[in-house]
Formats: structure tokens, C-alpha cells, sequence
């Protein structure tokens, strides 16, 4: 999962904003850079979010390269574009979770977050479904 | 004819680790996808030239992915069946993927995508797997918040399935509920094979300008796709015309040879018919 899609993704049973981010495994993956595309996606950015989940990588260098506060777009140069670009979009949650306000816990499990409320019935899952079966089960416990 | 995928069992059951190996290895399904894929991006209407975000709704395998990711547009996929994302991992695909079901409504915040595409997914929407699915409530969840994650103006193509028209009508109407615009589109609505129902909706007001997407196939001289099969089958049954009884009968003998079956060997009398007995 990118930073990109975490900003976007809300809990989709009360829809707060944002999903607390707990990342133990990380990734990078090389995507191509669009400065248009960066350009594109600022201003549907929740900056204070990303800011605070980037900080779940390790890479401290980038991490300081990022503007404080919501950058304007005029004042952006291309080294903080660079910078913007491989957070937002090269940075990749393998395992983790996110944590809704309400307690409610979504699995992130290689790379996929499970987003489904209701879980999936562990009797008729038979053995392929009985992992992602677990996990939603765990989700909706404490989700009550 | 054969029974729907959505009549066999819920999506969850259908596409676990086997029918996904099993619809991923099968080239013409995506052949079918990519081509539905490729009509999907073409409804959207996106500018030129410019990377967008879309939401790929029953991204599945991440077939309908590749396709705009081609493009140069940046998506996420959502499906309900971990197994299809799995091997869309395997297939190292670009965009984003969430295990969802789209049924409980698109959990993106508002104003997040520049698009939306769906193959072949949201008429299992209409089904009730489980007893406490309501198709009419699932399917109002699905558009309301679809129509919130979108931005503004931006269109979402959805290729379906319909079983009946009732089914139509119910996702044209929930889809109309929740504030799109827009309506159906049938591409050769005079074939029965080639014929494709896609949703083709824009997220609030219809604009002014805007060109409505035409259907294809609907002049009476535009060619309808036609598979390899059909003329396959006529060219064989050409061929086996043009030959001789005789060629006939040594190229059967020659087959069941092949397949390891006792046959005589051939001679001058093979294929002769037999002199009239009293």
C-alpha cells in the first residue's frame, strides 16, 4: 500500500479520517516520475496525514526534505517534487495496520489492506480463505 | 446454457486459489478484459496527455490495471477475493490494491479519483450470497459513495453482466439515486455475442458540451468482431468437402493410428466401396 493510497482511504464503517498507520515492514519500488502527476494530486493531499505517516519510514534524509506545512504549488522545485514523488508513491506498507478513532483495526498484509467489514465465514472459506478469514474476524472483535 | 458465475457461489468461493489460477491462465478471458478494459478507459473521456488517478472497481487478477497503466494513469484496485489480488501481486502489477467489498461502499474519502472503470464486476452486486445481504441496499452503499470519491465532472464506465432487465433497471435507477448522470450504453446491440452493457455515469450535473459516448455497432454496416471460431469451423468443413472419400477414410485411419487404436494397414481396396452382393 502507498502513502498515496493510505491518504485517501478512510474507515468504511464510520468513514473517519485518517486511519492511524502502524507500519512494521517496508518496502521501495521504483515507480516513473510525473511532475505533472505530483502536481496533480497536492492539493487532494491531507498533508498533516502524510507527513505523519511517512515518518513511518526510515529514510530520514527524505523525511527532512519534505516541506513542513501544505506546499504552494509556485514555490515547489524539483528536488522537493523528487521528494514528494518517491513518499507518496514508491514508498510501499508490506505488513502493518490501520487503526480507525473507534478502535476499529484493518490488517495490511502484503501490501493488501482488508477493508472488508463483515468477515468472511471461516466454515465455508475452507483452508485458501481461512487467513484473510482470521483477519477480518480479529478486525470486527474489536471493532465492537 | 451454462449457468452464471454469480448463480454458482459468492465471489469469495468462486475466484479462491484454484479460480484464480484457473481465470488467469485462461487467454481469452483476458483477451475479452483487456479488450472491455480498453473500452472502459475510452467512455472516460480523460484529456490527453494528462496522468490521472482512477479506482479500478473488481480489479481481480489486475488485468483491466495494465490497460491504464499503459495509459499512464496511476489507479488503485479493489476486489473482494483475496486469492484474484494475490496473483495480481504475481503479476507485479502497478496500481494500488485493497481487499474490499464494493458492496459496503468505495472507502475513499471525497474528490479522490479523476475516473473510475469496472469489468465485468458489479452485477454481483445484485445477488444475495448471504442472508444479510440486501442487492438493493449493497447496491445503494456502492453508488452513493462511489459518486463522493469521485471528483466533480468525472465519469465512471462500468462493463456489466446483466442477468435480466429487471437487473438493468435496478442499477441504472440506484446509480441515478445517488446523483449521477448519464445512463446506459450497449455496444452491438444487435449481436448477441459481442453485445456489452456498460454504465457510463458522470458524477453530477450533465455538462454542457460535453459529448455523449456513441455505442459501437449500432450502423447497419459496422462489422461486429467476429472470433476465430466461426470461420475456423467453415474452412474445416470446406476442406473435408474438397477431399475424396478415399482421403477421407486414410486420413481418419492415419488419426486413429495416431492415437494408438489396432487399424489395418492401408492397401489398394481402402476406401473402395464393396461390389454389389445378392
Amino acid at each position: 500500500m502507498r502513502l498515496l493510497t493510505h491518504n485517501m482511504l478512510h474507515c468504511p464503517r464510520t468513514k473517519a479520517y485518517p486511519l492511524q498507520l502502524v507500519a512494521s515492514t517496508c518496502d521501495d519500488v521504483q515507480v516513473p516520475f510525473s511532475e505533472a502527476f505530483i502536481r496533480r494530486m497536492l492539493p487532494r493531499i491531507q498533508w498533516e496525514v502524510f507527513r505523519e505517516a511517512a515518518a513511518q519510514f526510515p529514510d530520514e534524509d527524505m523525511l527532512a526534505k519534505l516541506p513542513e506545512s501544505t506546499p504552494q504549488p509556485d514555490t515547489l522545485d524539483e528536488p522537493t517534487l523528487k521528494a514528494i514523488h518517491r513518499a507518496l508513491l514508491e514508498w510501499h506498507v508490506v505488513d502493518g495496520t490501520l487503526k480507525a478513532e473507534n478502535g476499529s483495526e484493518y490488517a495490511v498484509k502484503n501490501g493488501i489492506p482488508n477493508l472488508v467489514i463483515t468477515e468472511v465465514r471461516k466454515e465455508s472459506g475452507g483452508a485458501d480463505d481461512a487467513n484473510s478469514g482470521d483477519a477480518a474476524m480479529d478486525v470486527d472483535d474489536k471493532g465492537q | 446454457m451454462s449457468p452464471r458465475p454469480e448463480h454458482k457461489a459468492p465471489a469469495t468461493e468462486l475466484y479462491s486459489t484454484k479460480g484464480a489460477a484457473k481465470y488467469a491462465a485462461s487467454t481469452r478471458i483476458n483477451a475479452v478484459q483487456k479488450t472491455l478494459a480498453e473500452r472502459c478507459l475510452q467512455l472516460l473521456a480523460l484529456p490527453e496527455a494528462q496522468p490521472s488517478l482512477l479506482l479500478d472497481i473488481g480489479t481481480g487478477t489486475g488485468l483491466s490495471g495494465d490497460v491504464l497503466t499503459a495509459a499512464g494513469h496511476h489507479w488503485v484496485g479493489t476486489d473482494i477475493s483475496q486469492p484474484m489480488l494475490d496473483t495480481a501481486l504475481e503479476n507485479d502489477v502497478d496500481g494500488d490494491l485493497v481487499l474490499a467489498d464494493a458492496g459496503e461502499g468505495v472507502a475513499f474519502r471525497m474528490a479522490t479519483f479523476d475516473g473510475a472503470v469496472s469489468v465485468s464486476a458489479i452485477q454481483w452486486l445484485c445477488n444475495a450470497d448471504r442472508s444479510d445481504h440486501n442487492p438493493h441496499k449493497r447496491l445503494n452503499a456502492f453508488f452513493s459513495t462511489l459518486y463522493a470519491a469521485l471528483t466533480r465532472g468525472a465519469r465512471a464506465a462500468l462493463q456489466f453482466y446483466p442477468e435480466n432487465v429487471a437487473q438493468i433497471e435496478l442499477l441504472v435507477a440506484s446509480a441515478m439515486r445517488a446523483g449521477f448522470s448519464g445512463g446506459l450504453l450497449v455496444d452491438y446491440p444487435n449481436s448477441t455475442k459481442a453485445k456489452k452493457y456498460y454504465l457510463c455515469l458522470t458524477a453530477g450535473p450533465p455538462q454542457k458540451g460535453a459529448v455523449q459516448p456513441k455505442p459501437l455497432g449500432v450502423d447497419s454496416n459496422a462489422s461486429v468482431p467476429v472470433g476465430n471460431r466461426t470461420t475456423q469451423t467453415t474452412s474445416r468443413r470446406n476442406a473435408s468437402q474438397q477431399l475424396s472419400r478415399k482421403d477421407q477414410v486414410i486420413s481418419k485411419k492415419d488419426r486413429r493410428r495416431r492415437q494408438g487404436h489396432l487399424v489395418r494397414p492401408d492397401s489398394k481396396y481402402t476406401g473402395r466401396k464393396r461390389r454389389v452382393q445378392f
